[in-house]
C-alpha cells in the first residue's frame, strides 16, 4: 500500500513540475514574440 | 581499489593545474582597473579589512569575501609594504600595488573554483556513488559555462558555494557518524555562506527540505555513535531551537517598533517584513511536513530537530567568533551586516527592484505580486539593457538551456522512478529538485555573471545519485547528453568568453593619458556581451565605492603614470 501511495505522489510531483515548467516557459517564449513585435511596429 | 584511489588525484591534480594555468593566462592580460566593478571593490574592501577599518560595501553583504582575503593581505602586511591602506594612499608607485592586490584576489578566487570542484567530489563520495561517476560528474564543471565567468572576476558567489557545499559536506558527515563537532562545523560554514551572499539561502532551504530523505539515504550506515539521542539531548535541542526562533521572532518585532520611532521608515511597518511573514509560514509548513513524515513512519522527528538545532548552535558560534575578532580588533565587522542576515528576502527584493528604477519598500502582498511577475519573466529586471542576447527558440539563450538542464532532470527522475524501486532516492531527488526549480524561478527575476553556478552542485548531486542506481549503458547515454547541453551553452554563448580577453584597463578614463586610450567603441562592444554594464564614469564610480581613493590620490596616480619612462612590460602589457 506504501510503495503504490509513493508512487503515486512521486508522479503526481514530476507531473506538476514538468507541466509548470512548460507552462512557464510557453509564457516566456509569447512575452518575447510579444516584446520583438511591439519593438517593430 | 588502488587504482580507482590515483584516478582521483588525478583528477585533483587535473582540475587545480587546470584552473591555475587558465586564470593566470587570463590574468597576464588584465590590468587591475578593467573591471571596476567589483573587482576593485572587493580589494579595496578587503584592504580595508586588513587596515584595521570596516568595510564600506554591504550589499552582498560579501563580508566573508572581505575575510579571507583581507586576511591573506594582513598577513602579507607582515612581511612585505604597501598592504594595508595607509600605505597604498602614500606609496611610490601605486599602480604595481594595486596590480599586485588585484593578481592576489584573482589567485585566491580561481583557487575557490577549484574547491568547489574538490568539495562536490568529496560530497559525492559521502553519498556513497560509484567513483567513476563522481569523477565524471565532478568534471562536468569544466564544460559548465559559469565556471568560467566567475573564474576571470572576483565576486561573491563562488565563495558563497564553496561555504554553503562545505555545509552539506558536514551535515552528511554528522547524518553518517551522528558526532556532534560536524554540525557545528557546518553551522560555522552555513554562516559563513550567508554572509559571504545572501542569495545562497535558497540552496539551504532546499538542503533543509532533503534533510528527511537525506537521513533516511544513510540509514543503513553503521553509526558509531547513539549517545546524542538520548532524551536530555533532545530537550535541550528543542528548548534551543524554540528559543533561537522566537527570539528571531521578537527581534523582528521589537526592532521594528524601536525602529519606527527613530525613523519614519516604511521598511519598519509591521506589515512590510516580509521576512518574517515568510519564515513563519515556512516554519509552519515545515513542522507539517516533518509532522506527516514521522506519522507516516519515514522519519523520526527528534533527529530532525536535533540536526537542525545543533546547526543553528553552530550558526551562533560563528556570530560569537566574529564578534570576537571584531571586539580583539583584528578584523572588524559592520554590524549592519546582521540586518542582511535576519532580512535576506527583503534586501534581495529592495535591491532587484532598486535596480530597476521601482519602489524600493512595499508592503507584503505587493512584493509577493512581484515576486510573482518577476519569476513568471514579466518584469523587466535586467542590469544592461544594450545586451545583444543570442535568441533561441525565442527564448535567451542562458533561460533555454536552463529550461533544457531542468526538463533533463525532471527527465531523468521519471525514468528513475519507473527503473528503481528506490522510494527515499525518488524523494531526495524531487526534494533537490524542488530546489533546482524555485532557484529557476528566482533567476527570472535577474541574471548575472555566474547565478548558474549555485544550480550546478544540485545539478550534479541529483544526476550521480541516480546515475549510481542505473545500468551502464544509460549511464553513458546521460552523461553524453549533459556534456552536449553544457558544451553547446559554451558554444552559443562564446561572445562572453571572447569578451573576457579583451579587457581593456581604464586608466585612459581616469587620467586621461594618451597612452592609455582605449580602442574605438570599447565600451559599447564590451557592453553588447556582457550581463553588467562596464562602468561609465570611473572617477564618479571611485567617489561613490572607494571613498579613500579621494581626487587627490587619483591626482597622485595619475602623475606617477604620466612621468612613467617607455611603454611597460611588468605586470600589464599596454596593447598597441
Amino acid at each position: 500500500m506504501y510503495a503504490t501511495d509513493s508512487a503515486l505522489v512521486i508522479k503526481a510531483f514530476l507531473d506538476l513540475f514538468l507541466i509548470s515548467t512548460i507552462f512557464g516557459i510557453l509564457v516566456r517564449i509569447c512575452i518575447n514574440l510579444y516584446n520583438n513585435q511591439r519593438v517593430k511596429l | 581499489m588502488n587504482i580507482l584511489k590515483d584516478y582521483s588525484k588525478i583528477l585533483i591534480i587535473f582540475l587545480f593545474t587546470y584552473f591555475l594555468i587558465l586564470n593566470l593566462f587570463q590574468l597576464s592580460q588584465q590590468h587591475w582597473s578593467s573591471m571596476l566593478d567589483q573587482d576593485i571593490m572587493m580589494m579595496y574592501n578587503s584592504l580595508l579589512i586588513s587596515s584595521g577599518i570596516e568595510q564600506e560595501y554591504r550589499d552582498h553583504p560579501a563580508y566573508t569575501t572581505f575575510f579571507l582575503l583581507g586576511s591573506i593581505f594582513k598577513i602579507c602586511s607582515i612581511f612585505f609594504d604597501n598592504f594595508t591602506v595607509q600605505e597604498i594612499l602614500n606609496s611610490k608607485n601605486i599602480d604595481e600595488n594595486l596590480q599586485t592586490l588585484f593578481i592576489i584576489g584573482r589567485i585566491v578566487n580561481g583557487f575557490y573554483v577549484f574547491l568547489v570542484a574538490f568539495i562536490i567530489f568529496n560530497i559525492l563520495k559521502e553519498f556513497n556513488v560509484n567513483k567513476y561517476i563522481c569523477i565524471f560528474s565532478t568534471l562536468t564543471i569544466i564544460l559548465f559555462q559559469d565556471t568560467y565567468e566567475l573564474l576571470f572576476l572576483i565576486r561573491s558567489e563562488i565563495l558563497s558555494l564553496l561555504m554553503i557545499l562545505l555545509f552539506l559536506y558536514f551535515l552528511i558527515k554528522f547524518i553518517k557518524t551522528n558526532e556532534i563537532k560536524y554540525t557545528l562545523l557546518s553551522g560555522f560554514f552555513l554562516c559563513f555562506s550567508m554572509l559571504a551572499k545572501i542569495q545562497v539561502i535558497f540552496l539551504f532551504f532546499t538542503f533543509l527540505i532533503s534533510l528527511p530523505f537525506l537521513i533516511n539515504h544513510f540509514k543503513f550506515q553503521k553509526q558509531k555513535n547513539n549517545l546524542i539521542y538520548g532524551k536530555n539531548y533532545y530537550i535541550l535541542c528543542f528548548s534551543l531551537l524554540v528559543l533561537f526562533l522566537s527570539s528571531y521572532v521578537l527581534f523582528q518585532i521589537l526592532l521594528g517598533v524601536a525602529m519606527i520611532n527613530e525613523a519614519n521608515d516604511p521598511r519598519f511597518y509591521f506589515t512590510y517584513n516580509i521576512d518574517l511573514f515568510l519564515f513563519l509560514i515556512f516554519i509552519i509548513f515545515y513542522s507539517l511536513f516533518i509532522k506527516f513524515l514521522s506519522v507516516k513512519k519515514i522519519i523520526s522527528s527528534s533527529k530532525i530537530i536535533i540536526t537542525i538545532s545543533s546547526v543553528l548552535s553552530g550558526f551562533i558560534f560563528c556570530m560569537i567568533f566574529i564578534f570576537f575578532l571584531d571586539l580583539i580588533n583584528l578584523i572588524p565587522f559592520n554590524k549592519l551586516n546582521i540586518m542582511r542576515l535576519t532580512n535576506p528576502i527583503e534586501y534581495m527584493t529592495s535591491f532587484t527592484l532598486l535596480d530597476a528604477g521601482r519602489i524600493i519598500d512595499a508592503n507584503i502582498f505587493d512584493s509577493l505580486i512581484r515576486y510573482l511577475h518577476g519569476s513568471g519573466g514579466l518584469a523587466d529586471l535586467r542590469f544592461n539593457k544594450s545586451y545583444d542576447q543570442t535568441m533561441f527558440f525565442y527564448l535567451d539563450a542562458r533561460t533555454f538551456f536552463r529550461t533544457l538542464h531542468l526538463l533533463f532532470i525532471i527527465f531523468l527522475i521519471y525514468y528513475s522512478s519507473k527503473i528503481v524501486k528506490n522510494n527515499n532516492l525518488n524523494f531526495l531527488s524531487i526534494s533537490l529538485f524542488f530546489g533546482i526549480f524555485v532557484l529557476f524561478l528566482s533567476f527570472n527575476l535577474r541574471e548575472t555573471h555566474g547565478y548558474n553556478i549555485y544550480l550546478f552542485p544540485l545539478y550534479v548531486i541529483v544526476a550521480s545519485i541516480i546515475f549510481d542506481k542505473l545500468k551502464k549503458k544509460s549511464v553513458v547515454i546521460f552523461y553524453l547528453f549533459l556534456s552536449i547541453v553544457f558544451f553547446s551553452e559554451n558554444l552559443i554563448i562564446s561572445s562572453i568568453h571572447k569578451n573576457v580577453f579583451v579587457r581593456e584597463p581604464r586608466v585612459y578614463d581616469i587620467c586621461g593619458i594618451e597612452k592609455w586610450k582605449n580602442s574605438i567603441n570599447y565600451i559599447d562592444n564590451y557592453n553588447k556581451s556582457s550581463y553588467i554594464t562596464l562602468v561609465n564614469f570611473p572617477k564618479n564610480w571611485f567617489k561613490i565605492y572607494t571613498k579613500r581613493f579621494d581626487d587627490a590620490f587619483f591626482k597622485k596616480y595619475c602623475n606617477q603614470l604620466l612621468n612613467e619612462a617607455g611603454n611597460r612590460h611588468h605586470f600589464y602589457k599596454l596593447k598597441k
